[in-house]
C-alpha cells in the first residue's frame, strides 16, 4: 500500500512536469476503472468516448489539487463522479442509452438465448426508470447497488452525507421496484439478481 | 448474482483508447507549458508591489516635470518608380519587375501601393508582419508566396500566384488564390492557364524616370526606415514585355480552381497566425469542456478550419474532422466540415483520399453547394 502510495506522488510529480510516458501511464492505470463506473452509471452510452476523455482531461488540469490525502485513485473516481454528474444533470437532453451489450459479453457463454433476451431487455429498461431519477439519486444509487461500492464510499465520492446518501439510496429502489412491479421483464432481471443491501 | 454482475461493462476497443490517450498527452504538454497558478499571498504581494511603483512613478512625475515626448511621427511612404527590372528588398520580401509604387512600413504591415506596372514579389511570410500590395481598389496580401500583380494604372488588376497563396480583397470581397491560380478584377478566380497573356500597361519606349538617388536601388538593397515626408514622384509609363508563365502540366487545374472557388462555410474570420493560434485555444475550452451541444460542436470544426487556414496545419486539421465526425454526427457544421475534409485532402494532388472525400461528400449531400465539383473529383481519372 505504502508502495503504491509512494508511485502514486512520483507519477503525478512526473505528470505535473508534461512528461508524456507518466501521462499514459496514469490513464492506463486508472482508465479501466473510471470507464467501468462511468458505464455503470450512465449505462451503455454514445458519448462514452468523450466522458472519459473528459473525466481525464478534469484529472489532469485538477491534478495539482491532489493533496494526497486520498488515495490517488480515490480522487480520480470523485473526479469522474462529477464528470458524470454534470452530465446527468444537463437540462432538456435524455441520456442516449442504447442496448449494445454483445452476447458475447453476456456472462454463462452457456446462457440460452432466451436469457440473453432477457439480460438485455432487463438492462435497457432498468437504465430506462434510471433516467427518470435525479442526478444525485441516480449516482448514489447506480455507484451503490450496480457498482458495488459501500455506502459510505459513495457518500465520500458525492459529497455528501452518509444519512442523505442512504436516503437517496433507498428512494431510487423504491422507484425501481414499483417499476419492476409493472414491468414482468425487470421484475424477472432484477429477480435473478440480489439487490445489495 | 449481484446486479454488478449481471450487467457487464462493453470495453472500449484500442483504438479508441489511444486516440483518447494521444489527445491527453498532447493537452498535457501544453497544460505543463502554463505558469502554475498563484496563491492568493503571492497575489496580494503583487498588487502592492504595483501599487507602490505606480505611487513612486506619480510623485516622481509631480516632481520633475518633464516635457512629453513626442508620438513617433507616423510611418512616410517612400516612392519607388523602377524602369529597369531592379530588385528592391523590403522586410523578407524582394520587389521586383517595373512599376511605380509607394512603400510605407510600419512593423506590422508592409504597404505597397503601385501606381501602374508590374511588381513581381518574392514574400517570406511572417507572421508578425503582413505585407499588402495595394492597386486602386484592390488590396493583395501575401500568405507566404511567389505571387506576381500587374496593374494599368486604372481599374485593372491582374494576380498570378506560383507559389504559396494570397489573399485578394476588393469591393469588402475576400477570395484567397493560391498557387496555380489567378485572378483578374474582370473574371475572379480562374487557373493561370486561363489568364491571358496581356499587357497590363501601356508599351511605351522606356522614358528616363525622375527619381531621387536615394530610392533608386540598382541591384539589391534593403529599405531604409524613413520618417520623411514622401516623396512625389511621376513614373514613366512602364515597358512591359510579356513573359509567358511556366504552366505546370497539371491536367486537372480547372477542377482545382473549381474546388478552391467553393468557399468554407461556417469559418471564423481570422487570418493573423497568432490570432488563429488565441482562437484555437479558446475554441478548444468550448469544444472540450462541453461535452455535447451546439458550441461543442462549432468549436470543433472551427478548430479544424483554423488548422487549415491559415496555420495551414493540414495534417492535424484533418485529425480533427475525424474527431468532429465521430462526435457530431448530426451536427449542424457536418456537411461544411466534410466540404473541408474535401479541400484538405484535394490540396496537393487529387489523390484516392481526395477522391475518397469527395465521393463521401457527393454520397451525404447530393444537392450540396459543393456537389457537382465532387462528382468531377470523383470521376477525375
Amino acid at each position: 500500500m505504502a508502495t503504491a502510495y509512494v508511485d502514486d506522488v512520483l507519477l503525478v510529480d512526473r505528470c505535473l512536469t508534461g512528461e508524456p510516458a507518466a501521462t499514459r501511464e496514469l490513464f492506463r492505470r486508472h482508465r479501466n476503472r473510471v470507464h467501468a463506473s462511468l458505464f455503470r452509471v450512465l449505462g451503455s452510452n454514445r458519448d462514452m468516448d468523450d466522458l472519459l476523455q473528459e473525466a481525464f482531461i478534469q484529472v489532469f488540469q485538477s491534478l495539482r489539487g491532489w493533496r494526497a490525502e486520498a488515495s490517488l485513485a480515490t480522487w480520480i473516481d470523485r473526479v469522474s463522479v462529477r464528470v458524470a454528474y454534470r452530465y446527468l444533470s444537463q437540462r432538456g437532453r435524455r441520456i442516449q442509452t442504447s442496448p449494445l451489450i454483445d452476447e458475447e459479453t453476456v456472462p454463462g457463454g452457456e446462457a440460452t438465448d432466451d436469457r440473453r433476451q432477457l439480460a438485455r431487455d432487463g438492462v435497457r429498461r432498468l437504465y430506462a426508470v434510471l433516467d427518470e431519477l435525479g442526478a444525485a439519486a441516480r449516482l448514489a444509487f447506480t455507484l451503490h447497488e450496480i457498482d458495488g461500492r459501500p455506502l459510505a464510499e459513495v457518500a465520500d465520492l458525492v459529497g455528501s452525507s452518509l444519512t442523505a446518501t442512504k436516503l437517496r439510496v433507498w428512494r431510487a429502489r423504491g422507484k425501481v421496484e414499483a417499476a419492476a412491479a409493472e414491468d414482468p421483464v425487470l421484475r424477472e432481471f432484477l429477480g435473478t439478481a440480489e439487490v445489495a443491501s | 448474482m449481484t446486479l454488478r454482475d449481471r450487467i457487464p461493462v462493453e470495453q472500449l476497443d484500442d483504438e479508441r483508447l489511444t486516440n483518447i490517450e494521444r489527445r491527453l498527452v498532447v493537452g498535457v504538454s501544453e497544460l505543463a507549458m502554463k505558469p502554475a497558478p498563484r496563491s492568493f499571498s503571492a497575489l496580494w504581494l503583487r498588487g502592492a508591489g504595483v501599487l507602490a511603483i505606480a505611487a513612486a512613478a506619480v510623485i516622481g512625475w509631480k516632481l520633475h516635470a518633464v516635457p512629453a515626448t513626442e508620438p513617433a511621427p507616423p510611418p512616410a511612404a517612400q516612392h519607388f518608380a523602377v524602369a529597369d527590372g531592379s530588385k528592391i528588398s523590403v522586410d523578407g520580401a524582394t520587389l521586383a519587375g517595373t512599376a511605380s509604387y509607394d512603400v510605407t512600413r510600419d512593423p506590422q504591415r508592409v504597404l505597397v501601393e503601385m501606381q501602374r506596372g508590374r511588381l513581381e514579389l518574392a514574400v517570406v511570410h511572417d507572421p508578425r508582419r503582413t505585407l499588402v500590395i495595394r492597386a486602386a481598389d484592390t488590396e493583395i496580401e501575401d500568405v507566404g508566396t511567389k505571387f506576381r500583380v500587374d496593374f494599368d494604372g486604372a481599374n485593372d488588376v491582374q494576380v498570378r500566384v506560383t507559389e504559396g497563396e494570397v489573399k485578394v480583397t476588393r469591393h469588402a470581397q475576400v477570395v484567397r488564390v493560391a498557387a496555380g491560380s489567378g485572378w483578374t478584377t474582370d473574371r475572379g478566380l480562374l487557373a493561370l492557364a486561363e489568364l491571358d497573356p496581356v499587357v497590363v500597361a501601356q508599351v511605351d519606349p522606356p522614358a528616363p524616370v525622375a527619381v531621387p538617388a536615394t530610392t533608386m536601388r540598382p541591384h539589391t538593397a534593403e529599405v531604409p526606415v524613413v520618417r520623411a515626408q514622401p516623396h512625389h514622384v511621376e513614373a514613366a509609363p512602364v515597358t512591359h514585355r510579356e513573359i509567358a508563365a511556366p504552366q505546370p502540366a497539371d491536367p486537372f487545374v480547372d477542377l482545382r480552381v473549381a474546388i478552391r472557388s467553393i468557399p468554407i462555410e461556417r469559418a471564423p474570420n481570422i487570418d493573423g497566425h497568432s490570432d488563429a493560434a488565441n482562437e484555437i485555444a479558446k475554441l478548444k475550452k468550448l469544444a472540450y469542456s462541453t461535452t455535447v451541444g451546439p458550441e461543442a460542436s462549432q468549436a470543433l470544426y472551427q478548430i479544424a478550419v483554423l488548422l487549415y487556414r491559415p496555420l495551414g496545419q493540414d495534417a492535424e486539421a484533418l485529425r480533427t474532422l475525424d474527431w468532429y465526425f465521430r462526435r457530431f454526427a448530426g451536427g449542424k457544421e457536418m456537411h461544411a466540415a466534410m466540404w473541408l475534409r474535401v479541400r484538405i485532402a484535394c490540396e496537393h494532388t487529387l489523390d484516392e483520399a481526395c477522391r475518397r472525400a469527395a465521393y463521401s461528400y457527393q454520397h451525404d449531400v447530393p444537392s450540396g453547394p459543393a456537389s457537382e465539383v465532387a462528382v468531377r473529383i470523383t470521376n477525375a481519372q
